[in-house]
């Protein structure tokens, strides 16, 4: 239910179209824990212009984790003197005063709430936040990275099939988002981020078939749009000129220029991931990792 | 004294089947050849043993009955094993079952695989809550073991309130008059227009603008609206 905000308080994006959050917050299911990338230079120009007589060391910010009862607080310091961690050249800058454990929350389906007071009083507060969940570091930051794999959601439901692709309508056909559904029963989301082979072989062939869906109406879906543009940046074909090329649902996989367009895409999104060297790279720290286990 | 044991998947299903029979009133499936069946049950390790022909007073001691026999196993490991709470369901299926006004809904009993159905189970959330917040939980649980109250329905429904601490020491102080270590009494009724509902809509307006998580209680309880419109409760 929406609320009317008449305080000033902030409210602080953590889900935002143009994919650019004051708060980002990844969780590791490896590690039970969490990184928070927060702009915090940003939240306090918005706060100091709502509530300008406030005072900077005495707005208190804290991170709640909760999920049932289970919950826990994280100081991050004041607006003078904040804790984040950061994205310095690709790699995860973690600030090591951040209690980061989630405890006895679990990683796969705990929430956050971020909240900044001053004087009992709230300034600026998100609403309930669903963090992103990968497995490890090398995600993490491929995620920070604005990566298109952020671009498309994973979600498990009871089905059929192992997987499938689509745009997640629900009631706004507008607002569809793309997203990787897997197989609930055959626990598959396990799998996908256990098992890099598997996430590529999915990955890659669900990327395919979203471009490809992509191309077809409702074309004003806005995660549509987003695709296309990914597309067209890996291809120097125009959108008007791959448009006239669909003159039937047949043309999307058999017009040798949409065929390549597709594959120039699907081939390019990858490149620009890595994602065939970070397999290599989680693989093989796979392998250490479980002939660690098996001598320990 | 019996070991504590947890359903398989299949046990699971088995038990579902025991709980529809029970709402269907068949007794096809006898809850004995469930409850040690090696098939379908496996001992839950380091759990304490429990005492099957136990009365409870009420639910909360109940609750703090199952958070001590459980408080030697890894809280994240059992937390969302449904099996454990199932048998332990089946262990004391005589007292959960029917409810006082002959309730008989499935999930009071019954805990799904949808981790969201927690709340309405009759084991898994007298445990969590007693758990997390052991004496404080007393205000929530001052019905019988089989009777899920409106305080519970109420509180458990919130992920505010059912997280906070400081929240639950507000509705016990306003609401609830402890008679001994598990029994008291819970002074609102239903029909009063200043009761938990009225209460939770109004932290719920408040939890927007004010910092109830980090207030102290005294502080809650000065907030204008509640002081005004929910402060009378304190003296009765």
């Amino acid at each position: 239910m929406a609320n009317f905000n008449y305080t000033g308080r902030v409210r602080i994006i953590w889900l935002s179209d143009d994919g650019d959050p004051d708060i980002n917050i990844i969780v590791s299911k490896k590690n039970n824990d969490f990184v928070i990338i927060t702009k915090f230079e940003d939240l306090k120009n918005k706060i100091k212009n709502n509530f300008s007589s406030i005072k900077e060391d005495d707005a208190q910010i804290f991170l709640e984790a909760y999920r049932g009862s289970f919950r826990k607080e994280i100081y991050l310091g004041n607006l003078n003197n904040y804790k984040t961690d950061k994205i310095v050249d690709g790699e995860v800058i973690r600030d090591p005063d951040i209690s980061r454990s989630l405890d006895e929350l679990d990683a796969d389906d705990v929430l956050f709430r971020l909240v900044i007071t001053h004087n009992n009083k709230i300034v600026a507060s998100s609403s309930e936040i669903r963090p992103k969940i990968f497995l490890n570091k090398i995600s993490i930051i491929e995620e920070e990275d604005k990566s298109p794999k952020s671009l498309i959601g994973v979600k498990s439901v009871n089905m059929d099939e192992l997987w499938k692709v689509g745009f997640d309508f629900e009631e706004d056909p507008e607002n569809g988002i793309p997203v990787i559904y897997l197989n609930k029963k055959l626990e598959i989301e396990k799998d996908f981020q256990n098992n890099p082979k598997f996430a590529l072989l999915i990955f890659s062939n669900a990327l395919r078939q979203l471009i490809t869906q992509s191309l077809i109406e409702p074309l004003s879906n806005k995660f549509k749009e987003k695709l296309l543009d990914l597309a067209l940046s890996h291809n120097e074909i125009e959108r008007d000129e791959i448009m006239e090329n669909i003159n039937d649902l047949s043309d999307l996989y058999e017009n040798e220029t949409v065929k390549d367009f597709v594959n120039n895409a699907v081939e390019g999104v990858l490149k620009n991931m890595d994602f065939i060297n970070k397999f290599i790279k989680i693989t093989s720290e796979m392998e250490i990792i479980e002939e660690n286990d098996a001598t320990s | 004294m019996l070991q504590v044991r947890k359903f398989t998947e299949e046990g699971n299903d088995y038990y579902e089947n025991f709980v529809n029979d029970r709402i269907n009133k068949i007794n096809k499936i006898k809850s004995k050849d469930l409850i040690e069946n090696e098939n379908f049950t496996e001992i839950v390790t380091n759990a304490k043993k429990i005492d099957i022909n136990k009365k409870f007073v009420n639910a909360f001691e109940f609750g703090i009955y199952l958070k001590e026999i459980l408080q030697d196993c890894e809280t994240s490991k059992i937390k969302w094993d449904r099996g454990v709470f199932n048998w332990l369901a089946l262990a004391y299926f005589n007292s959960l079952f029917p409810g006082p006004r002959g309730g008989k809904k499935i999930t009071r009993f019954f805990l799904s695989d949808q981790k969201n159905f927690w709340r309405k189970h009759l084991v898994r959330l007298r445990w969590e809550m007693c758990s997390q917040f052991g004496d404080l939980s007393a205000c929530l649980f001052s019905k019988e073991v089989n009777n899920w109250s409106d305080l519970e329905e109420q509180v458990t429904s919130s992920p505010l309130m059912i997280s906070s601490n400081k929240i639950l020491e507000t509705i016990a102080k306003l609401y609830y008059r402890k008679i001994n270590q598990f029994e008291g009494n819970v002074i609102f009724k239903r029909t009063d227009t200043t009761a938990i509902r009225e209460l939770m809509q109004e932290l719920y307006s408040l939890n927007l603008n004010f910092d109830l998580q980090r207030m102290t209680v005294s502080q809650i309880l000065e907030l204008k609206p509640i002081k005004s419109n929910f402060s009378h409760w304190l003296d009765k």
